[in-house]
Formats: structure tokens, sequence, C-alpha cells
């Protein structure tokens, strides 16, 4: 768990301006986001999705492992 | 790899599905004006569109006043091919309060916006007041362009389409699974069945968190909302934490047999809970989910042949995935079973 943290704070760090009000009307968030007919939306569920389906492998991946180690003692 | 050809399959219809998704343009529409309120007299208006070709040919621009009133516009000038300038003069009452805008060309077909002026001092609806219909015929012309239907507010991200709805179509499917391995479980007691039900109900609650996340980021940027309390979301975060105390249950019963019996019952119950919360409560009540008031997912309306090309190959290669990686926590199970417990499942 220990790797994840830098890049945890990484992401934070990247992410902060998305979420900060800007001046105007729309926030940046809104402004990125309503791009190119809102795009990034679609961009971003996607990425969700794999995201989130590769997160599941790599537990089940571990369940593996540890049951492989088991085994092969 | 046993039974290879569903899975190479799965991959085939996701390689297709993202493909088609992502690269199919977005067919043209109006995605709105400069300015909504409209005074008596001459009006000048900026008309911004999408992905639409103003520039072709045989440009014409109407203002829908209702179903049969028509009102001409003079296109001043084409800017780019996406904005339109036009000029049109308002009598000092009309017959409705807010027009829509029509745009036929011959490339893009008709465009419609709805609701797109205001028109505040045509609120007397006086039927007397002379008003000049429009003698052009609005003729409603298709665009035969290979695209992906234009919707106001949603644009783009009508794409969504096929990758957030199947993910609750692969859950109900799974969480399908869990209830006829449970209901087999109490007929014959036969363990299987019950490693069967949690394992479905695991990979199934994936599929519906993914389907959760999902569905905030895209109602943020239509709705303008990561949540709204609405019949269908929170149905849906219910069915979360029912199959979410369903684990827990299961987790907190030391006896494997009295776990399994009282799991299987928890089951049955837990599916009919999510049947009445995502199919039947939302079709009595106002819903912003689309198909609101009658259909909980979506109507004859949202699916056009072109995204029937894709939706359906999307909802069965996503439910393949589900059903493949299930299947892949299954045997984990059944593996763990055999060499920690030596029970042959």
């Amino acid at each position: 768990m220990k790797t994840f943290k830098p890049l945890f704070l990484l992401f934070t760090v990247m992410m902060t301006p998305f979420f900060l009000s800007a001046q105007g009307a729309k926030s940046v968030l809104e402004e990125t986001f309503f791009s190119s007919g809102k795009m990034p939306v679609v961009l971003s569920v996607v990425l969700i999705i794999l995201l989130g389906l590769v997160i599941y492998i790599a537990l089940l991946n571990k369940k593996v492992n540890k049951l492989e180690k088991d085994i092969n003692k | 790899m046993r039974h290879l050809w569903w899975k190479v399959l799965c991959g085939l219809l996701l390689a297709y599905i993202t493909v088609f998704s992502l690269t199919v343009p977005l067919g043209p529409g109006v995605i709105g004006v400069d300015q909504a309120a409209l005074s008596s007299g001459e009006n000048t208006r900026l008309i911004q569109t999408y992905n639409a070709h103003l520039d072709a040919a045989d440009l014409q621009v109407f203002l829908g006043v209702d179903d049969s009133t028509y009102l001409c516009t003079e296109i001043l000038e084409i800017v780019e091919h996406d904005r339109v300038k036009v000029s049109f003069t308002l009598p000092e009452n009309a017959p409705n309060t807010s027009f829509n805008v029509l745009m036929n060309n011959a490339t893009d077909g008709t465009m419609f916006f709805p609701n797109a002026f205001r028109f505040a001092e045509g609120s007397a609806r006086s039927e007397s007041t002379v008003w000049k219909a429009c003698t052009v015929s609005v003729e409603n012309q298709v665009n035969t362009a290979f695209s992906i239907p234009f919707q106001p507010i949603i644009y783009e991200s009508i794409r969504n389409l096929m990758f957030h709805v199947p993910m609750w179509f692969t859950m109900f499917f799974l969480m399908g699974i869990g209830l006829v391995a449970s209901i087999r479980y109490l007929a014959k007691g036969d363990v299987s069945m019950d490693l069967k039900a949690l394992a479905s109900v695991q990979v199934g609650l994936v599929f519906c968190v993914l389907g959760l996340i999902t569905g905030s980021v895209w109602a943020r940027f239509t709705w303008g909302a990561w949540w709204v309390n609405d019949p269908q979301l929170n149905g849906a975060l219910v069915t979360f934490l029912i199959y979410v105390a369903y684990i827990i249950l299961r987790n907190s019963i030391e006896d494997d047999q009295k776990r399994a019996r009282i799991a299987a019952v928890f089951n049955i119950f837990a599916f009919v809970i999510l049947f009445v919360l995502l199919m039947v409560l939302p079709r009595f009540s106002e819903s912003l989910h689309p198909g609101k008031g009658g259909n909980p997912a979506f109507n004859k309306y949202d699916l056009d042949n072109t995204l029937r090309m894709v939706f359906y190959p999307a909802v069965i290669a996503w439910i393949l995935l589900g059903y493949w990686i299930y299947q892949l926590r299954l045997r984990v199970h059944r593996i763990e079973k055999k060499y920690y417990y030596h029970e042959n499942v």
C-alpha cells in the first residue's frame, strides 16, 4: 500500500484545479467537461469502468497468489 | 481455456462497441441561442448549432409558436458552419409564450430545439391578435448521414448509453444467477450452489458500484448535481446497500450450514427488493432518469436504429464479461473450499 501514497498525492494535486471554482459562472470542472460537446464525460465514464474492473481483477489476483503460495508450501 | 468461443465473442463485441460508440459522429443539432428573452418588434438572435453544416444549401430557420403556427425568419449571416444570425419581427401578442426553433437544410435534415425563446409580452394569449403564420411549410427532413442521434443537453454523452446502462443489465443478470443458486441451495442443500450465490453477488456488486459512479458522473454534467433525490437513483443505492448487507450477514455467521441457509433466504428477498426498487417503483413516480413516468430505463424515442446496432451488442458484451469474471471468482471460491476445508464442491 505504501507505493500508492505518492501516486494518490500526485493525483490529488493534479485534480485540484478541477474542483476549484473559477471567477466566472462556470467552474473549471464544468468548463473542462462541457468542452467539445461533453465528450470528456464519456471518456471519464469509460475510464472509471476500466479502472474499476482492473482493480477488481487485481484483488482477485491477490487471492489467487495467496492460494498458490499456501498450496505450494 | 474451456469454452473459448464465448470469451472470444465477448472480446470482439467489446472491441466493436468501443470503436463504434467512440467514433461514429454525433448527428447535428441546436445547442442554444445567445439571448432567450424576446420582445415585440424586430429581434436579431444568434443560434448556435453542433456538428451542423449550415453553409451547405437551402438553410431555413423557423420559430415554432405552437403545433401548427410557424414564424419565418430572415437569415442575416452564417458564421462559419455552425452559427447563424437570424432576424424576425414579432407582433404584440402571440398564441404562446415559449417558442421552439426549427432548422432545415439539405444536409442535416430538420433540427429541433424546444423552448428556445421566451416571449413574456405574449402572455395574454389573445386569440384576436393577428398572428401571421409562416406560409412556407415546415418539412420534417431526415438526416441521412450515419450518426448517433443528437439530444439536447446530453450531446456527446449519449455514448454513455453503451457503458453506463449495461452495468445495470450485468448486475441484474448476476443477481439473477444468485437468486437461482439460492433457490436451488434451499431446495437441495448443495454447497456449490451457496458458493455460486456468493460469487455472483460479489461480482454483481462490482458492476453495481461502477453503475453508481458512472451514473453520478453523467448526472453531474447533464442534471448539474452528483446526486439527485430521485426514485431510480435512491433505489439503486438501496439495492447496493442491501447486497452489501448480504456479504456482511454471511461474514457474521460462524456455522457453515446456518450461514448458507440464512444467506440464501436473505438473497431471495434481496432480489425481490432489487426488482421492486429498480423496475417497479420508478414507474409510479416522476423521475429525472430517462423514461420517467412509465419506463425506468428508456422508451422508444430514446433509441433509434443506429443506437440499436450498438446498444444490444453492448449489453451482451458486458453481460458476457460479467459472467466471465463471475466464473473466475467462483473457481477461486471452489479451490479455497477444497484446499482449506477439504470439501469437494
